[in-house]
């Protein structure tokens, strides 16, 4: 049996794994932090010495948030999530992660890549046209930008908590400043280059899509990484030959095999996390979870932006905006963020990401996004009637036995039955 | 009495804490399917009985841990909010709200799970809830009276029953059990339905099994 006429055939079109879908969610979690310390930490920038952004950049910024003192604590509370993520990250895939991931594959430098960047200088500059010696899983480009930022990490991480902490003397605090900023110019400054070659620089579109998907093209994985591939086609050869001993099965494989399941969850573990969420909820915060009441503070806020004054002295609107109170430091427009998020993060590890219509055999597309937008004006319109929807009133009122909760509960119940034989037609 | 929970948070941590919180919630409503309008709606045909589930799940759970945690004395129920009742808007609001559900497919959080996993109609019934909510807002000086109607303040179960908390919380749990039965029967009932006379009709979204080669993108 001839091993190379089973891959070749399809080299162009065949799809490699590049990235675990842990390194994926690490990326775009530190693009989201990076874009939010970025856009905020210029504006806070008070020191004459390295404020570089104008005026009307920080009160925009700044009206964004109410207060300067709001963005200080929102910077600080995305710098400590930042921290934590990472730190869980380092501690809990200490072998997998920090080990074989960062250490053999993103930072080692080895005689090649020293060629890799010598040539690609000179190749620059117009002086050489020696083929660039083969490369690993990331090349020496990347390398030194992934070595650069490990370096600065730390030193971000350490100072920017003396600073919101003002740990040990003002001198200290001073100090930690300037390291804060240089730190991240040093990472901006390979920021640019990264996210240029990334998003923009074409030969370089399958790297981008990688990070969304986790495959590139075998025939780029030949092309960029040769040395990559080869390891990758050893494995594969021995795989098929058997050599291969299967990994033995860990305890953590089972949670991560369901976290990983395209099925959904069984009903009954749903409602044991949910039911676990709204009961941490009551406990940290004092009260249910919520999703009407977030809408409402993001239409309050929208309606505060457009016109103060309206907002202001408007008998419903005036509950949401309050002086001195900025309307969006409020548990369930918070909350409502995480929502977002969580429902993308357990999508995409489920593999259920895509766009659909979700619609009855015999109702066109167009037709159902008509009445569904009919339906969000009913429910939008009802749950403030009720001051409440099924998340903040039903369930967290239910938990705390709240008779008007039941009440709402059953006649959302009645409606929806009774609404479920009239409309037969949309959804049968 | 000095109970440890509720927490008092505030700045950072409040923040990092609420989006936390949120988190999970997205989280567990898009495990257990409530991201696809096909799934929530099937509660109204007696095929899919998971909202049920999940939602009398969840209450009985959060009510137990209330429950104990309070007698434990580890959490003061006296600071905990519980929303107050207005007996006649909220009934009107429910009935409208669940005549939204049945028509839009979605009940507000998760139509915001079902947006972020790519459905299109939930982005469309997302727009709406801004509009009524709007649409509310801008009407509430006009229906005030009948907004503060049937207040009761802050109004318990145990309260109207006149039994002890404990008692009510017990009631509850068993009802939740009872209908955890009726779901599991009807299901059962309309699995053994499906696969003797209406195979291929059962409403399922008309979109094909995703692939093997789509199933090993993410």
């Amino acid at each position: 049996m001839s091993e190379q006429a089973t891959y070749l055939p399809a080299f162009s079109e065949r799809m490699i794994k590049k990235h675990h879908v842990a390194i994926m969610l690490l990326h775009w979690f530190n693009a989201f932090v990076w874009l939010a310390e970025l856009t905020t930490g210029a504006a806070l920038i008070q020191s004459d010495r390295f404020r570089f952004a104008p005026q009307w950049y920080v009160e925009l910024v700044t009206g964004v948030f109410g207060t300067r003192a709001n963005m200080l604590r929102f910077h600080i509370a995305v710098g400590l999530t930042w921290i934590v993520v990472l730190a869980v990250y380092g501690i809990f895939g200490w072998r997998t992660y920090l080990r074989e991931e960062v250490l053999k594959r993103e930072i080692a430098l080895d005689r090649d890549d020293v060629n890799w960047l010598r040539i690609r200088i000179l190749r620059l500059l117009g002086r050489s046209n020696e083929p660039l010696p083969p490369q690993g899983i990331y090349n020496a480009g990347q390398k030194l930008f992934a070595l650069t930022v490990y370096a600065m990490v730390p030193l971000i991480a350490i100072s920017g908590l003396i600073m919101a902490f003002h740990w040990g003397p003002a001198s200290v605090v001073g100090w930690a400043v300037v390291v804060h900023f240089l730190a991240v110019a040093v990472v901006v400054s390979g920021l640019m280059i990264h996210v240029y070659m990334g998003a923009v620089f074409p030969e370089e579109k399958p790297a981008f899509f990688s990070m969304i998907t986790g495959m590139v093209p075998e025939s780029y994985a030949y092309r960029h990484h040769r040395k990559w591939w080869e390891e990758v086609k050893m494995l594969e050869r021995k795989r098929a030959a058997g050599e291969l001993e299967e990994a033995a099965p860990q305890a953590s494989s089972r949670v991560w095999a369901a976290l990983r399941a395209r099925e959904y969850w069984p009903a009954y573990w749903a409602a044991l996390g949910l039911g676990l969420t709204l009961l941490a909820a009551f406990l940290l915060v004092g009260q249910g979870l919520g999703a009407s009441g977030g809408f409402t503070r993001y239409l309050a806020f929208l309606i505060q932006l457009v016109a103060p004054g309206y907002a202001a002295s408007h008998p419903y609107w005036s509950n949401y905006v309050q002086a001195g109170r900025p309307v969006l430091m409020d548990f369930l427009a918070l909350e409502l963020i995480g929502v977002a998020l969580g429902g993308l993060v357990s999508g995409w590890l489920a593999g259920r990401l895509r766009w659909t219509t979700d619609r009855g055999p015999s109702v066109p597309v167009r037709a159902r996004w008509a009445l569904a937008f009919a339906g969000g004006l009913l429910s939008g319109f009802g749950a403030r009637m009720a001051r409440g929807c099924t998340s903040g009133l039903a369930l967290s009122g239910g938990a705390t036995l709240s008779a008007g909760a039941f009440v709402f509960m059953l006649s959302v119940f009645a409606a929806a039955f009774a609404g479920a034989y009239l409309l037969r037609r949309i959804w049968l | 009495m000095t109970a440890t929970f509720p927490l008092d948070l505030s700045g950072a941590s409040f923040i990092v804490v609420s989006l936390l919180l949120g988190f999970f919630f997205g989280f567990f409503l898009e495990r257990a399917g409530f991201s696809s309008a096909i799934r929530l709606t099937g509660q109204f045909y007696f095929r899919d009985w998971s909202v049920l589930k999940v939602m009398f799940g969840a209450i009985v759970v959060a009510m137990l841990g209330l429950a104990w945690l309070s007698l434990a004395g580890v959490l003061d129920f006296g600071a905990i909010y519980v929303p107050e009742t207005y007996l006649w808007p909220q009934l009107v609001g429910g009935l409208l709200l669940g005549a939204g559900f049945i028509l839009g497919g979605y009940c507000p959080g998760t139509g915001v799970v079902a947006a972020v996993t790519g459905k299109l109609d939930a982005l469309f019934f997302l727009a709406g809830i801004f509009g009524g909510i709007w649409i509310f807002g801008a009407a509430e000086p006009a229906l005030h009276e009948f907004h503060q109607s049937g207040a009761r303040g802050v109004l318990t179960l145990p309260q109207v029953l006149n039994l002890p908390a404990g008692v009510v919380a017990f009631l509850v749990t068993l009802v939740a059990l009872g209908a955890f039965w009726v779901a599991e029967m009807s299901e059962s009932r309309w699995r053994l339905y499906e696969k003797t006379y209406a195979r291929g009709r059962s409403g399922a979204p008309a979109s094909p099994a995703p692939s093997q080669d789509e199933a090993a993108l993410v």
